[in-house]
């Protein structure tokens, strides 16, 4: 059942593009379509514009994979950021909730998602390998890696990737910490409020 | 406790209903299909339903509701009174676009989550299906022990959430086995969040069905004059006794179960660790996890001889009124206060002894409700001791 079959080709075919966006459906995805259809016409340029920039101008930065339009990506370049501290994170979105803290001078690495064989995603999925294979490369640089702060988010995915992540890193000489509790259970660390989000940094546990 | 007002929108053939309770005894009375079930079902929905799956959930939007509305919703809400005085319990669920499902809880108008619902509102319920606890498949009686777990015991809803999420991760992740090569890691991972919230839902399941056996022993010898005494077993599926071998779901003899009880966390995750270990190729073949409380057993045994396999229908059904009325004096203890009664079409089918000790154990209740297709059937002294209701088409008359 296509309830877009009946209308005008290039209308369907942006609300299908939209309705195929992550809790986005058939009927948010029509509400946005015919919001276009009314606007002045600067206003879908801009849209149009911003999204074609979106994967033109922006790569995954080589080191940390965080969202970049350089590669090295700034963080990684800062010269004044310590480069043996490494804080693994989910999704891009959370590197910036880290800095929007200040508080946290070290690197980032992003997993660009969670462990969930239910959605089909395996450690090789990730960016674990990536991961390890920087901790091994760098450990031979003037400033090796030092600790890794593990700051999966604290469902059971998160908690089950951190835990993963912890396993793989037994064998090396790095200290492996977790964020510290203080964080909703179940909750994202996007939508942390900045003093939550500095005290989970600053009390985040040795977990060996 | 008592529900001093019901309240729904959408909830099965209710499109609207506000309805006073009094305290004490209340019969509805109704032809089938009007109704007067789904009443009893919307308290125990509102009682029980931190602990469903989500696929329950979906069944309780009123028919043709979607057609109507784009985002269409359910919302019960009772004004509850209880020991600790009066409080509001809402729920409300929203269709969403696709398949999504949004269920809000408050209490006392402050949203929670929920794991917060657990003791706002007690029910015991007893429905004709009943008797099929004793008999029927192992999971109506896993079902039973989590309803009534979850409405006294939080950390319970906490671990058997955490525990069912973990499950079904490790059973994706045995299936993609078929395909890729896996990490021992990986499911190493997995163990470590199935084992510990696994064990303590059966250290839970385990001290439930011990008060649950003690208190229904005296109730049961009252309901068969005498004649049988009855044993409630909970047969965890790992066993530190028991070797998966020899684990058959009818187990002879009580051994294994006294020992049981005295094994704590430590020992049972020892257990269970070596159980998974032993059976892991099984799995591997089978793709699917084979060792845990999703696989327990609970057996029924009169005069020694296993109720569900061997016992009459009657014997079964004493079985299950024993188990009921037990849970109504268990929730009574560990709540501090009286669980709600509700009682659908139970009475009619009883026979005048069994239904003399039944109405004797809701006599300390404040509130029973009964539902009946035919009023006559009790007698004149039975129903002017009631506040009755007629229910047809979804609506509710005085
Ligand atoms: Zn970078």
């Amino acid at each position: 059942m296509n309830k877009t079959s009946s209308l005008p080709p290039s209308v369907a075919r942006l609300i299908d593009a939209f309705a195929q966006l992550p809790g986005i459906g058939p009927k948010s995805a029509s509400r946005l379509a015919y919001h276009l259809l009314r606007a002045p016409l600067e206003h879908s340029m801009m849209l149009a514009d911003a999204l074609r920039d979106l994967k033109a101008r922006t790569k995954l930065c080589s080191r940390c994979y965080n969202i970049t339009e350089s590669d090295p990506c700034e963080i990684c370049m800062d010269e004044k950021r310590d480069q043996s501290l490494i804080c693994v994170v989910e999704e891009p979105l959370d590197v910036s909730a880290i800095e929007r803290v200040r508080s946290f001078n070290g690197v980032f690495h992003v997993l660009h998602g969670v462990i969930s064989p239910m959605n089909g995603l395996g450690p090789d999925d990730l960016k674990i390998n990536e991961l390890i294979a920087r901790i091994a490369k760098q450990a031979t640089s003037d400033e090796p890696v030092r600790e890794i702060i593990l700051a999966t988010n604290p469902t059971l995915e998160g908690e089950n990737t951190a835990a993963f992540i912890q396993r793989k890193l037994a064998a090396s000489k790095v200290s492996v910490s977790r964020l510290a509790r203080g964080l909703p259970v179940g909750g994202d660390l996007e939508y942390a409020d900045e003093v939550t989000l500095s005290r989970a940094l600053e009390g985040r546990q040795q977990l060996r | 406790m008592h529900v001093r007002h019901l309240s729904l929108t959408n909830f099965r053939l209710y499109a609207r209903l506000e309805l006073d309770l009094p305290m004490g005894l209340t019969i509805i009375q109704g032809d089938n299909a009007q109704g007067k079930t789904s009443l009893l079902e919307a308290l125990h929905f509102l009682a029980t339903a931190h602990s469903m799956h989500s696929n329950i959930d979906r069944q309780v939007f009123r028919w043709g509701v979607e057609e109507e509305s784009p985002y269409p919703f359910v919302m019960l809400k009772a004004d509850v009174q209880r020991r600790d005085g009066a409080h509001l319990v809402e729920l409300a669920m929203q269709k969403g676009d696709g398949t999504r499902l949004k269920k809000e809880i408050k209490v006392d108008r402050v949203s929670r989550r929920g794991a917060d619902l657990v003791g706002q509102l007690a029910v015991v319920l007893f429905v004709p299906g009943d008797v099929e606890l004793t008999a029927g498949p192992p999971s109506t009686r896993r079902d039973f022990l989590d309803a009534a777990l979850s409405q006294v015991d939080g950390a319970y809803v906490r671990h058997l959430d955490k525990f069912n999420k973990a499950l079904a991760q490790r059973n994706a992740l045995l299936r993609q086995a078929q395909e890729r090569r896996i990490d021992p890691d990986e499911l190493a991972v997995w163990d470590d969040q199935l084992v510990p919230n696994g064990v303590q839902v059966a250290l839970r399941r385990r001290d439930l069905v011990a008060q649950l056996a003690q208190l229904a022993v005296p109730i049961h010898r009252e309901l068969t004059s005498n004649l049988e005494y009855l044993q409630i077993v909970y047969q965890p599926n790992f066993d530190p006794d028991a070797p998966p071998a020899v684990h058959t779901p009818i187990q002879a003899g009580l051994g294994f179960a006294q020992a049981f009880e005295n094994y704590d966390a430590e020992d049972l995750e020892k257990a269970y660790r070596a159980t998974l270990k032993m059976r892991a190729v099984e799995e591997m073949a089978r793709s699917v996890t084979l060792v845990g409380p999703h696989r327990d057993e609970l057996r029924f045994k009169a005069n020694g001889m296993d109720i569900g396999e061997f016992g009459s229908r009657g014997q079964q059904r004493s079985a299950v009124l024993s188990l009921k009325l037990a849970q109504v004096a268990w929730m009574r203890g560990r709540l501090g206060d009286e669980p709600i009664l509700l009682l659908d079409e139970v009475l009619a089918e009883l026979d005048p002894n069994r239904r003399r000790c039944l109405l004797n154990h809701i006599g300390s209740s404040h509130q029973t409700i009964i539902t009946t297709t035919d009023i006559n059937r009790f007698d004149a002294a039975f129903v002017q001791s009631a506040t009755l209701f007629n229910v047809h088409s979804g609506i509710v008359h005085n």
